[in-house]
């Protein structure tokens, strides 16, 4: 059999493959602390640290491997274009969601 | 590993924050409300919904909505536990994800995402509320299909050394004189048969991406697993062209019959070409 069709759910490498890191993923916890957001109201928030969706054709021809994403996401937009990747970065609430956390702890 | 570039440059800078917000906060000041909520994904819905008895977990969780605006998260609830990803466990957190997108149009969470409360989930759809829409915008009406091709290498060299005049007539030589041939002209072969094995992947893998090109959105190389596999690849599809793209595959693979083994997945949640990271800040 030159062709093997499965539904999603039936190789569990395949779920792995995406559901361990891609998606909508919390970052920046230790998995301990996932548990324990407490986010909202008074101390903390949830923030969109960086969003990209990838929408336009990767110029695949000829090339086995490379991964069609930009290298870096911050700021990258026309770079990322450039590779016929769309890309974008989304920080909702513009003031730096970096250096606030940078700063937080000390 | 999965290894792809956006993630780890985003490890990179959220190194950081590692510390926990526990510390600082009032741990049991959501205890007493309806206890953890665990999300599989985000879809625009302006009312509650419930999605069956599938939730993960021990027994069957009730699977439903918490909702803001017109975005759903669909939850169900859970103890304030880590879960471990095994086979039970990310096998119903994909089935939850698969019988949601039989009707909507979903952004799937990634495995494990457990908050403490309602109002926490709440507080995750409003926070993020423009983002989220825009993503759905984008991934309306679409699905994801995984596709990883594996060669017969042996079969590829024999096809190499059948078409390819150079490599034959060297093979032909080493054989003839196997006295004495030299160990430079073995060496040689194998060069030559590296490089065209290099040539025909790339070949074939151009091909499978100028004949799905036709019928996807978009598509994501990952990194090919193993010495077998030369394409493992997710397609975005229209839902209302995936058979087109199942026939594209399908005539492709057979195109290839006797060369490459074509594993063809799916449909999934859009996992390849949604890649949101959210964190917490302090607020102000």
């Amino acid at each position: 059999m030159a062709l093997e069709r499965s539904p999603g759910g039936t190789s569990l490498i395949d779920v792995l493959d995406r559901v361990l890191d891609k998606g909508i993923v919390i970052d920046a916890w230790e998995r301990v602390s996932l548990v324990g957001i407490d986010l909202v109201t008074v101390e903390a928030r949830i923030v969109v640290a960086s969003m990209a969706t990838y929408l336009k054709y990767s110029e695949a021809i000829g090339i086995t491997a490379t991964t069609p994403v930009p290298h870096e996401l911050a700021g990258s937009a026309n770079g990322g274009e450039s590779d016929g990747v769309l890309s974008e970065t989304a920080e909702l609430d513009g003031e730096g969601a970096l250096g606030a956390l940078n700063g937080d702890r000390g | 590993m999965q290894g792809s570039t956006v993630t780890d440059s985003m490890a990179e800078y959220s190194a950081g924050n590692t510390g926990s917000f526990d510390e600082t906060l009032p741990t049991d000041a959501r205890q007493t409300t309806s206890g953890g909520k665990y999300v599989y994904c985000i879809i625009r819905l302006n009312k509650l919904r419930e999605f069956g008895n599938i939730g993960i977990g021990e027994g069957a969780n009730r699977v439903y909505s918490v909702k803001h605006r017109d975005l759903v998260a669909v939850v169900s609830d859970t103890p304030i536990v880590i879960y471990d990803p095994t086979r039970e466990n990310v096998l119903a957190h994909e089935l939850v994800n698969e019988t949601v997108m039989r009707e909507f149009s979903v952004i799937p969470m990634s495995f494990g995402t457990v908050f403490r409360s309602e109002e926490d989930v709440v507080e995750l759809l409003r926070s993020t509320y423009q983002a989220f829409t825009d993503v759905l915008d984008k991934m309306q009406d679409k699905i994801e299909f995984g596709l990883k091709i594996l060669w017969e290498r042996d079969k590829v060299i024999a096809e190499i050394e059948r078409t390819n005049d150079e490599i034959r007539k060297l093979k032909e030589e080493i054989t003839r004189n196997t006295q004495s041939s030299t160990y430079f002209a073995r060496m040689q072969l194998g060069r030559l048969i590296e490089a065209a094995l290099e040539v025909n992947s790339n070949q074939y893998v151009a091909d499978v991406h100028e004949t799905l090109k036709q019928v996807t959105v978009a598509s994501r190389s990952n990194k090919p697993i193993g010495d077998r596999m030369i394409l493992n690849a997710a397609f975005l599809v229209e839902r209302n062209r995936d058979i087109d793209f199942d026939e594209k595959v399908r005539a492709i693979s057979r195109k290839y019959e006797n060369l490459l083994t074509f594993k063809y997945t799916g449909p999934w949640p859009p996992y390849n070409f949604v890649n949101i990271k959210l964190k917490l800040e302090r607020a102000q």
